[in-house]
């Protein structure tokens, strides 16, 4: 399974941004051609990210690219940049599992077919699109991860953004529990006013205990809290370090279900274990020292 | 000859002479070599130090055609003394003068008309910006500027090597007696250290002040025994060019990420420890640096024991907060720094030869821990340039980045891998100031490159598991984005020569092809 924490959205048109994009600590640099690009700027930035994915070598970043809707440019977009294998495509505005076999039809045209298969992260921002999320995320394959686009999704319901985001919890268990279900990851909406540190702290270490992955960032200085937020932490490495051990000890005696300190070590907390290092393999944390 | 930096340097050079040439570090020693002498004078009970005006001044010493003039660059590029002082030479039809400054800048551009014109006709600086730079690189000048490091200056000076016939001291404030500080007055500065050489070893030293007290200051930075006449002007300088308010850090998030992974690699060496000592400056990474430095001092309860160099609010801050016992101050760099230097007792005012003079009985940075120093390219060898740009022409100055690499313990050079889409980590810079032998590390956002002469730091670093990507690696990065940049063309003539701290040469600047 795919896992990334944070995902920074960079402007397809700002070959500064391009450069530094994968210095900045983010797991995946998101390459936008949509929202993030004024109208008049779109064919520049379509040019501008073909070339630069075919020199830029974006590592350790993972490169998405975030295209037009396909009622929209979607289609130009993925003419220019599928040839250039990003590691995935964000599709934006799904509604329906219909607008993913499109995509999939457009991607298998023009996908060399000596690169790895290119991956998808739809994005859920309407209410007709979070009705429909469980076929979505379960549509195709290709998708690693589903993401909600909180202030789309808002507007087309008719509600207004609070600090709290209660209105948002709803379509928050909707994603992680779909996700979940489709055995993906759910990537969280972003936190809008880049000024508000205590604010992100606040959503992000909420959107983790919902079940998120990770999150979307919309500027370089929230990469390094949305990653300590969806890390696991020392004290929960250690534990899943000294589970996996007993564990193995276990097996080796054939002895089945344990305790340790005096609490049950069955399946659940055993795949709980396996899960923290998981990411932690994943996200390099013991190269940094942490496990 | 290829020097040993690699360099091709002439063993001979019009306007200089025969060239001793760059041996390595600390090859190069004294022998049998003495302090040169000031010019002795007498001041009688009755005599007076203040003359009225510049004009005066000139044909009371007198100043002379192909006198050297001395100058120090505190205030920065609010400096009116150099202008005013080559305005009056030229007034007086004074010709072929030399120009022995630790600075030029932006507001010195008017003196090109006095170079065309035959006033000045050499420079010897630790840097130059601007357009008087520009027409150097180009070959306005028949002999080659001198470029020295800080270090290097005063050693010239107190060797006899610059000798300078009369010292013009930006004094922000002077008594009738020619005592001076730099910490009062419409044009305060600071520490006026890189002036001490000149003080003590011009043949005539005058304080030039906008802000002219009776005798005797409360704070003598420069005492009255050394300084000869007085004179009083206008405005000696532009407070909006001296100091910079406030430095603020950079919330630019690669230079963040720079500046913390420089920390935790000084903390993998075991740097950050109590007595630590160090200098960083005032650059984006150099000032994120010291931000992290200071909040691991405090959060371990350390005290680091001196800083030295270009000071900031942030080093002062430390200091405050008792997670610093003393601040040694060659230049303040902005107000806070100004104002600590006059209050606080900890905080004290060092001279040039005192900061990175190799040829003395110990300068403070030999004491350094570590240094944080910026590149405008550095080498595959570690071999760092931070006077030419990639067009070839003269950009800044040399400073201390060779004295203090030398110096510490573990010099790091900080920055982004790319200087807009121009690489920093190049083949073979085109200036070599500072030898790759004194550079130990490099901090890129890509990685840290250890210089592989220091094996013992390679281990260190893998045990803390600091992710390391050697500097052959980074270049191929580098150039893998932006490609490859094509030598600077230039003609075989020599416009400036790049001297080592020692005195002797380690690269040449050749004129850049218009």
């Amino acid at each position: 399974m795919d896992v990334f924490r944070s995902c920074l959205a960079v402007p397809g048109n700002n070959p500064a941004m391009l450069l530094k994009s994968s210095s900045l600590g983010a797991d995946v640099s998101m390459l936008d051609l949509e929202d993030g690009v004024a109208p008049t700027e779109k064919d520049a930035a379509r040019l501008l990210l073909k070339h630069t994915l075919k020199t830029l070598d974006f590592s350790p970043s993972k490169v998405f690219v975030r295209i037009n809707s396909l009622d929209t440019l979607g289609k130009e977009d993925l003419k220019a940049i599928v040839p250039c294998s990003p590691y995935a495509i964000i599709i934006p505005k799904v509604e329906t599992a219909e607008q993913i076999a499109q995509v999939v039809e457009i991607v298998e045209r023009y996908e060399p077919k000596d690169k790895p298969q290119i991956r998808f992260m739809p994005v859920i921002e309407t209410a007709r699109g979070l009705a429909n999320v469980f076929s979505v995320a379960d549509s195709s394959k290709r998708i690693v991860a589903i993401s909600l686009g909180g202030e789309d999704f808002l507007a087309s319901i008719g509600s207004k953004r609070s600090r709290e985001r209660k209105e948002l919890f709803f379509a928050r268990s909707m994603m992680v529990t779909a996700a979940a279900a489709a055995g993906i990851i759910a990537i969280d909406t972003p936190v809008i006013d880049v000024d508000d540190q205590q604010g992100l702290v606040e959503d992000a270490t909420f959107s983790a205990e919902m079940g998120f992955t990770g999150k979307i960032c919309i500027n370089p200085r929230q990469v390094g809290t949305v990653n300590r937020i969806f890390s696991p932490s020392a004290t929960e490495i250690k534990w899943a370090k000294r589970i996996i051990k007993a564990m193995r000890e276990h097996e080796e005696n054939n002895s089945g279900v344990f305790s340790l300190d005096g609490k049950m070590v069955d399946l659940p907390i055993a795949l709980q274990a396996e899960k923290i290092m998981y990411l932690v393999r994943n996200y390099g944390l013991d190269r940094e020292g942490l496990s | 000859m290829i020097n040993r930096v690699g360099k091709e340097v002439p063993d001979y050079i019009e306007g200089w002479g025969t060239v001793n040439h760059f041996a390595g570090a600390f090859q190069t020693q004294p022998v049998n070599m003495r302090r040169h002498a000031a010019l002795v004078k007498s001041v009688g009970p009755k005599d007076s130090k203040v003359i009225n005006n510049l004009k005066d001044l000139f044909r009371t010493i007198p100043v002379k055609d192909g006198m050297t003039l001395g100058f120090h660059h505190g205030l920065r590029n609010g400096d009116f003394v150099i202008n005013q002082v080559v305005e009056t030479a030229a007034e007086l039809g004074i010709k072929g003068l030399k120009i022995a400054t630790s600075g030029i800048f932006p507001i010195h551009d008017g003196l090109i008309r006095h170079i065309k014109n035959g006033v000045i006709t050499e420079f010897d600086v630790n840097g130059m910006i601007g357009a008087v730079a520009n027409a150097v690189s180009e070959g306005i000048l028949s002999k080659p500027v001198v470029i020295r490091t800080h270090g290097g200056r005063a050693r010239a000076i107190e060797c006899g090597d610059l000798k300078i016939d009369v010292a013009f001291i930006a004094s922000p404030t002077a008594d009738t007696y020619g005592n001076i500080n730099g910490t009062e007055g419409p044009s305060a500065c600071g520490s006026l250290g890189y002036s001490f050489p000149d003080s003590d070893f011009a043949d005539y030293v005058v304080a030039v002040t906008d802000n002219l007290l009776d005798h005797p200051l409360a704070r003598i930075s420069i005492r009255q025994d050394r300084v000869d006449y007085v004179v009083k002007v206008d405005r000696i300088g532009d407070p909006k060019g001296i100091n910079t308010g406030i430095m603020k850090i950079t919330r630019e998030p690669l230079q963040l990420i720079i500046a913390e992974q420089a920390a935790r690699v000084a903390d993998a060496l075991g740097l950050i420890k109590e007595g630590y000592s160090f200098q960083t400056g005032a650059g984006g990474v150099p000032l994120a640096f010291t931000s992290f430095v200071a909040q691991m001092m405090e959060q371990r309860k350390l005290t680091a024991s001196f800083a030295v160099g270009g000071i900031t609010s942030l080093i002062v801050d430390m200091l405050e907060k008792g997670l610093l016992r003393t601040i040694f101050d060659v230049q303040s760099f902005d107000v806070k720094a100004i104002e600590s230097m006059g209050k606080n007792v900890n905080h004290i005012e060092m001279g040039a030869s005192f900061y990175a003079n190799p040829f003395t009985s110990g300068c403070i940075v030999n004491r350094l821990d570590n240094c944080i120093l910026g590149a405008l390219e550095i080498d595959t060898g570690f071999n760092v340039n931070v006077i030419t740009g990639v067009d070839g022409r003269i950009m800044t100055g040399i400073g201390g980045n060779p004295d203090t690499a030398a110096g510490s313990k573990i010099a790091m050079v900080v920055g982004n891998l790319l200087r807009g889409r121009i690489p920093v980590v190049v083949d073979k810079v085109h200036t070599v100031c500072t030898p790759g032998e004194t550079i130990d590390i490099l901090v890129t956002e890509k990685g840290v490159a250890v210089n592989p002469g220091r094996q013992d730091l390679i281990d260190k670093l893998k045990e803390a598991r600091i992710p390391l990507k050697n500097i052959h690696e980074q270049r191929a990065l580098v150039e893998k984005m932006v490609g490859k940049m094509q030598p600077p063309k230039t003609t075989d003539r020599v416009v400036a020569i790049v001297e080592y701290r020692d005195g002797t040469v380690i690269d040449v600047i050749r004129q850049v092809k218009v």
